[in-house]
């Protein structure tokens, strides 16, 4: 303690974190060209193990920031009747890196990409599927449909429906 | 009336202990306490009485306004309010 010292009203201080300094430039995704794609069967690269569809074919990244950012992809199958019994991850994005995806029992996929600073492109993208999983595999002719949800802490999430594989 | 601090409250001092910062465990944010408020967490130790921590501030502080022993009740009763000080075992209030 120090003597004589003037009193003044002791007060509780809330304390305030600073934000963390903010990077500069941004982080943007986009809708790149739409049209036929094809879906690879996880972890099988042979004839035989396509399925064909219409999604995006390109995704559009503005990363400016000068550093990599990792965004999470989230794909959902919406199947109108009957169980789900397929679904689809990113298999590639060229110029980023893509972990393996984690399919739930519901086939939801979620897989983390790591986009490269400084990049102003558009990206090819590609698929692949798993179905079955001890259910019935999908049938013939079946159409499934997936939205797929690309969010990150420093990007306006980027909602792609009516992504479609024909079984 | 005897003060201690929370059993639930996290502390974290500056080298001179004057600015203390604590964190109740249920708390979404960390309170500072800085000049007479830190010495008075100092005071708060679960045996000083409240009127033994005044002595103190009184020996410690020039108290011009004449308004020492009001402004700290009502700021252990904020101490309090926060869950960051709790009444000792056995103090009577």
């Amino acid at each position: 303690m120090v003597a004589g010292v003037a009193w003044s009203l002791p007060v509780i201080a809330t304390a305030i974190a600073a934000p963390a300094a903010a990077a500069s430039g941004t982080l943007s995704l986009a809708l790149g060209q739409v049209g036929s794609i094809t879906f690879t069967k996880q972890g099988v690269q042979g004839q035989g193990q396509i399925r064909h569809g219409q999604g995006p074919a390109n995704l559009d990244i503005q990363n400016t920031t000068g550093i990599a950012q990792t965004i999470t992809v989230g794909i959902v199958p919406a199947v109108n009747s009957g169980s789900v019994r397929a679904g689809i991850a990113i298999k590639a994005l060229d110029g980023a890196t893509v972990l393996a995806p984690v399919f739930d029992a519901a086939y939801i996929s979620t897989a983390s990409i790591t986009i490269a600073g400084d990049q102003l492109v558009s990206r090819g993208v590609s698929f692949q599927y798993v179905e079955g999983n001890g259910q019935s595999a999908p049938i013939a002719g079946q159409v499934y449909t997936f939205t797929m949800t690309i969010t990150g802490t420093s990007i306006t999430p980027l909602v792609i429906p009516n992504i479609t594989m024909t079984i | 009336m005897v003060w201690k601090r929370g059993g639930l409250v996290a502390e974290v001092c500056s080298e001179r202990r004057s600015r203390v910062a604590l964190l109740h465990v249920d708390a979404t944010q960390p309170v500072v306490l800085e000049g007479p408020a830190a010495v008075i967490w100092d005071l708060i130790d679960g045996q000083r009485t409240e009127q033994s921590i005044l002595a103190e501030l009184e020996a410690t502080f020039e108290d011009r306004t004449g308004q020492m022993h009001a402004q700290v009740e009502s700021f252990l009763a904020s101490l309090e309010a926060q869950r960051l000080i709790e009444a000792a075992p056995g103090s009577d209030r």
